[in-house]
C-alpha cells in the first residue's frame, strides 16, 4: 500500500481513480458501497434475479477495475459495464430459452440442463 | 490504458479480496414485490402521513413498486393518486449514501408513471407538471450517459436498447423546449427521435405511449420547420403527426397542439381571416380539456391575427393576456405581449409609452432565454426609433436583430430584417449599404414561393440594383408583401 494512501482518509462516493481503489481499504470501502446499488440496478432495470444480478456485478467489477482510471466518472463507467453485461446475459438467456423450446427440452429442466445447450456460444 | 500485466495483477487482487465475501444484496425479487404490495396499501390508506421511514429494504420495495405500477397500467389500471402520493413521499425522503442517483431514478420513474396517468385521465396541466419533473430528475442522474445532451443519431445500439421511458419523455420535452431556441438542431434530431420511439428500441414504452411521443415529435418538428420558414414541410409534418393519433382521451392535448400549429401556419402564409375564424373552436376545445397553457398560446395567436388584420381589438387582447395569472409562468409570452403593445402604441403615435413597454420587455425576454424574442424586441425598437426619425439608432437596432436571426440561421426572418434595414439605410442616404443588404436578402426571398406581387417587387428591385441604386418604392412593396405573409411573425 502506498504511503499516500495511508495518509488519506478512506474514499467515499467520490472515489475517482484506479490508484485510489487499489489500496485494500479503499477497495473494500468502494466495493461495500457500490455493490448493493449495482445489484439493485441489474435486478430491477434488467429483470434479473438477485443471484444473477450479483454475478453480473461481480463480473462488472472485474471488467471495470483495470480501466476505471480512464473514465472521467468511475461510477458512470461501472453502471455502463453492469448494463452491458446484464443485457448480454438477458440476450443469452433468451437465446437459450428459444433453443430449449426448439429442442423440446421442456420447462422443468434445470438451469444446468439448459446450459448444456449453450453450444451456440462455442 | 494499463498494461496487460498490471491489469492481471489488479484483477487477481480484486478476486482474492472479494472471494467468499458475503456482501449483502438486499431482499429477493419476490420479497420486494410483497413489500411493494404492502407499501402500496399503506400509501393508498387514508392514514398515510405522506412520508416513508428509511429502512434497508426500502429501495428494493420502491423499485418493485415502480414495476407494479407499470404492470398495473399495462392491465388497464388507473393509479394517478397513488403515483402522485408515491412521488411526493419519495421527494421528501432523505436517502443516505445514494452514490448512484437511485433517488433521482425512482423519482423520474414515478414522474413518468404520473405523467401517463394524468394524461390518460385528461388532467393536462398536471401532465405538464410531471413532464417537467421527469426531465429534471433524468437530468440529475449523473451516473448514466447524458442522453438529453447527446443527439439521438449518436446514441449507440446499447444506449438505444437500454433507454428508460422516463429518459424518452425527458428527451421529447427537451426537443419541444428547444424548438424556439435552436430550430435547426431540433429539425435535424427530431425525425431520428420519432423513429426511435416507434422502433424496437422504443419497446420500453406501451403502444399508446410510443404513438403519443411519435405524434408529439412530429408536431415539434413542424414547429421547428415553421421557425426556419419551411412552411411546406411544416405542414407535411402535421399530417405525419395525425398518423399516430389515438382515439384515447390522452391524445386530446396533442390534437389541440397540432391544430394550433396549423393555424400558426395559416398566419405565416397570410391567411389571417381563415385562421381567426377557427380560433373560437380551438379555444373551446382547449378550455374544455382544461389546457390552460394551450389556451394562452391560442389567445396570443388570436391577438396577433387581429393585429395583422389591423383590428382595433388587438390592443385589448394583448392587455387581457397580460392580466392572466397563468401567463406569468411563461415570461416569454409576457415579453412578446409587451413588445406587441409597444408596436401598436408606436403606430398610434404614443412613442413614449411604446418605449416604456419595450424597456419593460427587454429583461423579461432576456430571462426567457429565447434568442429570437430579443431579435423581435430589437426589430420593434428599430421601428419605433425610425418613426421618431432617429435613423442611426434604428439602423443599429435592426442590425442587432438581424445578427441574432443570422446566428440562429433563421434565413427567412433575416431576409425580412434586411429589407427593413435597407429601408432605413436608404432614408439615411446610405445607398451602398442598402444595396448590399438587399442583394444578400434576394436569394432567400426567391427561394420561397412568393405570390405575384412579391415577385413583381423583386423584379423591380433587381432592375434597380442592376443600376446600383436601390428603388425605395420597390423596397417598400417587397416589405409590405413579406409583412403580409407573416415572415416577420413572432408566434
Amino acid at each position: 500500500m502506498s504511503s499516500r494512501a495511508k495518509r488519506e482518509p478512506l474514499p467515499g462516493p467520490e472515489v475517482a481513480t484506479c490508484r485510489t481503489i487499489l489500496s485494500d481499504a479503499a477497495l473494500d470501502a468502494f466495493y461495500r458501497q457500490a455493490f448493493q446499488p449495482l445489484v439493485r440496478r441489474a435486478t430491477w432495470k434488467h429483470h434479473l434475479s438477485k443471484d444473477d444480478a450479483r454475478d453480473i456485478v461481480q463480473d462488472a467489477f472485474v471488467v471495470a477495475i483495470p480501466r476505471i482510471d480512464l473514465a472521467a466518472n468511475p461510477r458512470a463507467w461501472l453502471i455502463q459495464v453492469v448494463d452491458h453485461l446484464a443485457m448480454n446475459h438477458q440476450r443469452k438467456a433468451f437465446r437459450r430459452a428459444k433453443l430449449a423450446e426448439r429442442w423440446n427440452l421442456g420447462s422443468d429442466r434445470s438451469r444446468t440442463d439448459v446450459r448444456i445447450g449453450k453450444g451456440e456460444d462455442l | 490504458m494499463s498494461s496487460p500485466l498490471v491489469c492481471r495483477a489488479v484483477i487477481e487482487k480484486w478476486v482474492s479480496a472479494t472471494h467468499g465475501r458475503d456482501v449483502p444484496v438486499g431482499c429477493s425479487v419476490d420479497e420486494a414485490m410483497k413489500l411493494a404490495a404492502e407499501l402500496v396499501e399503506r400509501v393508498k390508506s387514508e392514514h398515510f402521513g405522506g412520508r416513508f421511514e428509511w429502512e434497508p429494504n426500502l429501495v428494493d420495495a420502491l423499485l418493485a413498486t415502480c414495476r407494479t405500477l407499470r404492470l398495473a397500467r399495462s392491465e388497464g389500471g388507473r393509479n394517478l393518486k397513488l403515483a402522485t402520493r408515491l412521488y411526493e413521499a419519495v421527494e421528501r425522503l432523505s436517502w443516505p449514501g445514494d452514490i448512484f442517483d437511485e433517488r433521482e431514478l425512482v423519482l423520474a420513474t414515478l414522474s413518468f408513471a404520473a405523467w401517463t396517468e394524468s394524461r390518460q385521465a385528461g388532467r393536462f396541466e398536471l401532465m405538464r407538471r410531471f413532464e417537467r419533473r421527469c426531465e429534471k430528475h433524468v437530468s440529475h442522474q449523473k451516473t448514466v450517459p447524458d442522453l438529453l445532451a447527446l443527439p439521438v443519431e449518436d446514441w449507440s445500439p446499447p444506449m438505444r436498447a437500454n433507454v428508460d421511458p422516463s429518459t424518452l419523455l425527458a428527451k421529447s420535452l427537451k426537443l419541444g423546449q428547444l424548438r424556439n431556441v435552436s430550430p435547426q438542431l431540433v429539425a435535424r434530431e427530431t425525425p431520428a427521435f420519432r423513429e426511435l420511439v416507434l422502433s424496437e428500441a422504443g419497446k420500453s414504452l406501451s403502444g399508446e405511449e410510443s404513438n403519443w411521443m411519435a405524434s408529439q415529435a412530429a408536431i415539434v418538428q413542424s414547429g421547428a420547420l415553421r421557425q426556419l420558414g419551411n412552411l411546406r414541410e411544416a405542414r407535411r409534418w402535421l399530417t405525419v403527426a395525425a398518423e399516430t393519433f389515438g382515439h384515447q382521451l390522452g391524445f386530446r392535448v396533442l390534437k389541440v397542439e397540432a391544430e394550433y400549429t396549423s393555424l400558426a401556419l395559416f398566419f405565416d402564409s397570410g391567411a389571417f381571416r381563415l385562421a381567426l375564424d377557427k380560433i373560437p373552436n380551438l379555444l373551446r376545445d382547449a378550455r374544455e380539456g382544461a389546457m390552460e397553457t394551450e389556451a394562452i398560446k391560442i389567445r396570443y395567436l388570436e391577438a396577433c391575427l387581429l393585429k395583422a388584420l389591423d383590428s382595433p381589438l388587438a390592443m385589448g387582447r394583448y392587455r387581457e393576456l397580460l392580466h392572466l395569472s397563468k401567463i406569468r409562468e411563461d415570461p416569454f409570452f409576457v415579453g412578446l405581449c409587451l413588445v406587441n403593445i409597444a408596436d401598436l402604441s408606436a403606430s398610434d403615435g404614443h412613442l413614449g409609452f411604446a418605449m416604456r413597454c419595450l424597456a419593460e420587455a427587454g429583461p423579461i425576454l432576456e430571462s426567457a432565454g429565447v434568442p429570437w424574442g430579443m431579435a423581435h424586441l430589437h426589430a420593434v425598437i428599430g421601428e419605433v426609433l425610425r418613426d421618431q426619425g432617429h435613423l442611426g439608432e434604428a439602423i443599429e437596432a435592426y442590425r442587432l436583430s438581424l445578427q441574432t436571426y443570422l446566428d440562429r440561421r433563421f434565413s427567412y426572418r433575416s431576409a425580412y430584417l434586411r429589407i427593413l434595414l435597407s429601408e432605413s439605410l436608404i432614408a439615411a442616404g446610405r445607398e451602398e449599404e442598402a444595396v448590399a443588404e438587399l442583394i444578400a436578402a434576394l436569394p432567400v426571398i426567391e427561394r420561397e414561393s412568393l405570390a405575384r406581387e412579391g415577385l413583381a417587387a423583386i423584379s423591380l428591385l433587381r432592375e434597380a440594383l442592376a443600376r446600383r441604386k436601390a428603388d425605395p418604392e420597390a423596397v417598400r412593396a417587397l416589405r409590405s408583401h413579406l409583412g403580409r405573409t407573416g415572415t416577420g411573425s413572432e408566434l
